[in-house]
Formats: structure tokens, C-alpha cells, sequence
């Protein structure tokens, strides 16, 4: 990969905003997390306060002892105050409180005092009311303690204090910390945003130079096809008007030449002769001229009739033409033949395919013409055991003024087929051809079926094999 | 005046002396045979001592037990703990109320829900690590609640509650 600016900008840096941004959020997110877990695990016990039940205690304790060996009174419970003086001094000496005893170095000290006054217990329960040695050595081993835990509680609170205020700093850090990262996240973003507008902006440009391309490809595939079309315009004109123009001069340099030794039914005849030519021209002229009106301004009327009416009226058409000409017309069993159409213009498309049959087909051949059912279809068939058409023509035989290269010298425009198929789509039919080069052609206009066709009869009376045949074509092979 | 007697025998019989011995079940507790290690007052409805309801070891030790492994605020490592459900001791009293204030032998106070016992596996706990809670350490009673299984309880909020040296409960 080249570093173009092109590959900077577009790809490196939005690359590099999206691991910075995905690094800065972890960074963020870890942060949080870690002033969650210090704010939980932070919140250990009071120290002082627990220095102060000492404390307390420690006061109580000798309270409860002076009561019952000085003034003899025997409710005070020496036992209880004794039980829970210990108890504080167990809890001191316990965890989380002796390690913070031990970081700001009492631990060892207490832990003496500790000693001493669980000692206690033999000689205070020994101690006999009036014993005034069991409150002085009570004394003795209070005092020191409670010095001991004053200078703890003022030491506990000032460490407190400080841990506090540096907890503080630390959750003030984190904050700023966390604020400056947000300012990273917000600029990534705002980066990575533009970013894909950019993009979004260039996506749709690009589409809409795709849309501008495709439609100047459209644009230039109906240049081609126009200029296609002119092509065989010309290869059509130029070869049919050929002929007649070629009779024409030949005759014209004949009367040039020996006009004036002539006899007068020779030049009647040379006459004629280009009489005929020109005929045919006009002809050719007028026939291109009708056909390419026809498809525009033909007003199609449909309605339901019978296919095999319309393909017998084709028929007679051709053979007033030509009666020496065998045409057969089968008919497929079960056909009823109603379909929806102009009746006149699938004679027409019929009769077109009749008489190109006969035109190009030698005349000891036959033609046979065959209707069919074929789903929702209804359809006619015409058969010729002609030239027939190569494969390489077969997609082109129904373009406007193509002939095919076995019909070279055939006089036609090449316009007749095209119409049959616009006449055909006209009636939302259409036109199919199937040639086999050197056997034959078989061309074929299908037309939608009506809704009054007799429903579709048991497999047994009509099998599908025979509802396949019906058409000329093998399903397989079609299109 | 002899079926008077007899009538007064017959509800005597049929009524007043099953009614008073459903007195006697409805709002008599047992009486505690050694010192009370739990004093319940306030919102209850059977009772023992005037209106309160003393525990003592024996009685305490008859409801059912339980356990609970966890760490707690004031100590290292994870301690075992075992006792009678504080739910349990509230329903053997009939309690009525939603906060009990408990007391400890140094008469630290605090107010818990009861909603709390009902949430949560509350235990009255009497030994630790398989010894008897002694007043010289945490005991006798030490309301312990099961910190490591439910991270909400792992709040200075809820530390507070675990009263040690447990003397008292006042149902309001």
C-alpha cells in the first residue's frame, strides 16, 4: 500500500482515531472503575471511633472496680465492664485495626498493654471488697493505657485526615484526569463524525456518477442500436435497390446503344422491363414506409376468438396467393383455441409467417401449420422445410430490416418479422422462432388464453407428453 | 341455683378452659431456664418476663440452625459463623413491626429494617469458627449478615448493622 494523501486521510487517520478513541474510553472506563473500587474499599472502620470505646471502656472498667472495692457496692458488675474493656482491646488487635495500628507504629506498644490487662482477670476476681491494692494496680495498668490511647486517637485522626485529604487529591486527579480523557473521546468522535459524513457525502456522489455512467450507457447502447439499424437499412436498401437500378441501367444502356435498331416491340419490351424494375422499387419504398408506420399507429381491438378460425383465414389468404402451394393445418387434440386478441392483426402476424414459409421454402415442400394449447397460452405454429436460419441469426430474425444471409436473394425489407413481433407484444403475445440450418424454420405466435377455456382435463384423458408436444417447441430448449 | 353451676360448668368445660389454654399458647413464651442472653420488647405477642421476651442459650440454641461463610469489616480472612436466623427469632415472638433497634451490651444503638431479615439470611450468630461468641471478643450474639454472597451488603451502610454483643431488640 502506497501512503498517498489519499490513503492518509481516508483510511490511516480514521484508522488511528477509532484505536485512539477505543484506548482513551478503556482508560476512562478503568479509571472509573478504580474510584469505585477505592470508594468501597475505603470505607474501613473508624478508627477513632474505636480508639474512643476503648477508651471508654478502659474508664468504665475502673469506674466499676473503684465502686466495688472502695464503696463495697456489690452491684457493680466488675465481670461485664471487664468482658467488654476486652473486648475493645481484642478489636484494636484485630485486622483491619491492628494494621493500621502497626502503620503508624503503636501495634507493639498496645500490644503490651494488651498483655497486661488480659493478666487482669486472676487478680481482680481474687480481690476481696476494701482491697484498696486491686484499684491501685488497676490504676497502674489503666493509666499508661489510656495515655497510650489518647496519643492513638490524635495520631488516628491525623492519619485519617491525611487519608482523606489524599483521597481527595486522588478522586480530584481521577476526576481531571477523566475530564481530559472525555476531551480526547469528544475530539475522536467529533473526528470519526466528520469523517463519515465525508464519506456518507462521497457515497452519494459516487451513486450519482453511477446513475449518470449507467444512464450514458443506456444512452450510448440505443446509439448502437440506431446505428445497428442504419447499418442493415443500408445493407437491405442497398442490395434490393440494387437489382431493379442494375435492370434499369442495363436496359437504358441497351436502348443507348442500339435503341435506333430496334424494333419497336424490343423497346416496348426494354421498357416494360424497367417499367417492372421501377415498379418494384416503388414498391420496396412503399412496403418499408407502410411497415415501419404500422407498428406506430396501429389501434389494437381486443377480444376473445378462436385461434384456428384466424389461422385457416391466413391460410385461404396465402393460397389465393399461391394454390399450388401444400399447406396442412393440424390441429392439437383437446384444442379450443380461444384466445384474447385483434383477430385482424394475428391474421396478419399468422399470414406473415405463412407467406415468408412459402418464399423461402422450395415450392415441392410442404407448409404445415399447427394450434396448440400450452398452459394459459394458445398458441399457432408455422413449419417450413427451407434454408432455415443459423444460430448466429436466430436472436436477430425479428430486428427491424435484418435478413438473413440465406435470403440474400430474396426480394424482402426485412421489416415484415419485426412488425409480427411488435404486433404480437401489442396483444400481450409473443413471437418465438426455432430453426434448424438446412431443415427448416418453425415460427410461432402465442397469445394469452381466455378465462372460458375448458378446464383442464384429468391426466388420464389428456397426458402431460401430449400437452408438451402441442407446441413445436421442446420446452427445454426454448429461449 | 344448681343448673346455674351446671351452665357455668358446661361453659367452663366447652369454653373457658380451652380459650385459656389458647391464651397461654397465643401469648406465653417459654420461660428461660438460665440468664437471658437476648432481651426482646416493643411489637411482639407472646413474652416471658412482664412484656419482653428473654432468650436464653438453651432457647436460642433449640431454633433452627444455620451458617454462613464470609468476610466481615472488622476482622481478616473469612469467618464461619453459626446461629439461629433473626427472622426466626422475631417470628418465635410474634413480632409486629418494621424496624427493630438493637442494643448492645456497651449500648450501641442501631435501627434495622426488618425487611433486611426477610431479604437476606440474617443470622443471630452464637459461635464463630466453631467457638462460642464470648462478650470478651463479639458475643454473646453477633447479628451477622451474608456480606460475601450479596455484593449490596458489602456497604459501610449495611457494616453498621452487624451489631456485636447483641443484648437487646426493640420491635417498633
Amino acid at each position: 500500500m502506497k501512503f498517498t494523501r489519499l490513503n492518509v486521510v481516508g483510511y490511516l487517520l480514521p484508522v488511528l482515531a477509532i484505536i485512539t478513541l477505543t484506548g482513551l474510553l478503556t482508560l476512562a472506563l478503568l479509571r472509573l472503575s478504580n474510584i469505585q473500587h477505592d470508594m468501597r474499599s475505603n470505607a474501613s472502620t473508624n478508627m477513632l471511633w474505636v480508639v474512643s470505646q476503648a477508651q471508654f471502656e478502659s474508664l468504665l472498667l475502673g469506674d466499676a472496680v473503684y465502686r466495688r472495692f472502695i464503696d463495697s457496692q456489690a452491684q457493680a458488675d466488675v465481670g461485664l465492664r471487664y468482658s467488654l474493656f476486652l473486648s475493645r482491646l481484642t478489636l484494636l488487635s484485630e485486622g483491619p485495626q491492628e494494621r493500621f495500628l502497626e502503620g503508624i507504629g503503636a501495634s507493639a506498644a498496645l500490644s503490651g498493654h494488651i498483655e497486661a490487662a488480659r493478666n487482669m482477670r486472676q487478680w481482680l476476681e481474687a480481690g476481696r471488697p476494701g482491697d484498696v491494692s486491686v484499684v491501685l494496680r488497676l490504676q497502674a495498668v489503666l493509666q499508661p493505657l489510656v495515655a497510650l490511647l489518647s496519643t492513638v486517637s490524635s495520631k488516628a485522626m491525623v492519619t485519617q485526615w491525611e487519608e482523606s485529604g489524599a483521597r481527595l487529591d486522588t478522586y480530584r486527579d481521577a476526576v481531571l484526569t477523566i475530564l481530559f480523557l472525555m476531551i480526547g473521546i469528544l475530539a475522536c468522535s467529533l473526528f470519526i463524525s466528520v469523517r463519515l459524513l465525508l464519506a456518507l457525502k462521497h457515497g452519494k456522489e459516487n451513486e450519482a456518477a453511477k446513475l449518470h455512467a449507467a444512464d450514458l450507457e443506456k444512452q450510448l447502447e440505443a446509439e448502437r442500436k440506431i446505428s445497428q439499424l442504419y447499418r442493415s437499412f443500408g445493407a437491405m436498401v442497398s442490395h434490393q435497390f440494387r437489382t431493379p437500378l442494375a435492370i434499369i441501367d442495363a436496359s437504358m444502356q441497351r436502348l443507348v446503344r442500339a435503341g435506333h435498331d430496334m424494333t419497336h416491340e424490343e423497346v416496348a419490351r426494354r421498357a416494360n422491363k424497367v417499367r417492372d424494375a421501377t415498379k418494384r422499387l416503388t414498391h420496396l419504398i412503399e412496403s418499408t414506409l407502410i411497415a415501419d408506420r404500422i407498428s406506430q399507429k396501429i389501434e389494437v381491438s381486443m377480444q376473445q376468438c378462436d385461434l384456428l378460425l384466424v389461422a385457416n383465414e391466413a391460410i385461404d389468404h396465402q393460397l389465393a396467393i399461391t394454390p399450388a402451394r401444400q399447406i396442412t393445418l393440424k390441429v392439437a387434440s383437446g384444442f379450443v383455441g380461444k384466445a384474447w386478441c385483434d383477430p385482424v392483426l394475428a391474421e396478419h402476424v399468422l399470414f406473415n409467417f405463412i407467406s415468408n414459409a412459402v418464399k423461402y421454402s422450395p415450392d415441392c415442400t410442404s407448409i404445415q401449420v399447427r394450434v396448440f394449447e400450452d398452459g394459459d397460452w394458445v398458441g399457432c405454429a408455422v413449419r417450413d422445410e427451407g434454408a432455415g436460419i443459423t444460430q448466429d441469426e436466430v436472436p436477430h430474425i425479428f430486428d427491424r430490416y435484418f435478413r438473413a444471409a440465406a435470403s440474400a436473394d430474396i426480394v424482402g425489407t426485412g421489416m415484415g418479422l419485426y412488425v409480427a413481433q411488435q404486433l404480437a407484444q401489442m396483444q400481450q403475445g409473443q413471437v418465438r422462432v426455432k430453426s434448424d440450418y438446412g431443415k427448416g424454420s418453425v415460427f410461432e405466435l402465442r397469445l394469452r388464453g381466455t378465462a372460458q377455456k375448458k378446464p383442464v382435463p384429468p391426466a388420464s384423458e389428456c397426458p402431460d407428453s401430449a400437452r408438451g408436444a402441442a407446441s413445436l417447441f421442446e420446452s427445454g430448449r426454448m429461449i | 341455683m344448681c343448673w346455674l353451676a351446671l351452665v357455668a360448668g358446661v361453659i367452663a368445660v366447652f369454653w373457658g378452659l380451652p380459650a385459656s389454654a389458647q391464651n397461654i399458647d397465643k401469648h406465653t413464651l417459654q420461660a428461660p431456664a438460665g440468664t437471658a442472653l437476648l432481651i426482646v420488647s416493643g411489637a411482639i405477642e407472646k413474652f416471658n418476663q412482664g412484656g419482653e421476651a428473654h432468650f436464653d442459650r438453651a432457647m436460642l440454641e433449640q431454633l433452627p440452625s444455620h451458617e454462613i461463610s464470609t468476610t466481615t469489616s472488622v476482622t481478616d480472612g473469612v469467618s464461619h459463623f453459626k446461629g439461629p436466623l433473626l427472622r426466626d427469632v422475631l417470628q418465635q415472638v410474634g413480632a409486629k413491626g418494621t424496624m427493630v433497634q438493637a442494643q448492645g451490651l456497651n449500648n450501641y444503638v442501631v435501627d434495622i429494617p426488618i425487611s433486611d431479615f426477610y431479604d437476606f439470611d440474617v443470622l443471630l450468630a452464637l459461635y464463630q469458627d466453631g467457638k462460642q461468641l464470648e462478650p470478651s471478643g463479639k458475643g454473646p450474639l453477633w447479628i451477622v449478615y451474608p456480606r460475601d454472597q450479596w455484593r449490596r451488603l458489602q456497604d459501610i451502610r449495611y457494616d453498621y448493622r452487624w451489631v456485636w454483643q447483641l443484648h437487646r431488640l426493640d420491635v417498633k
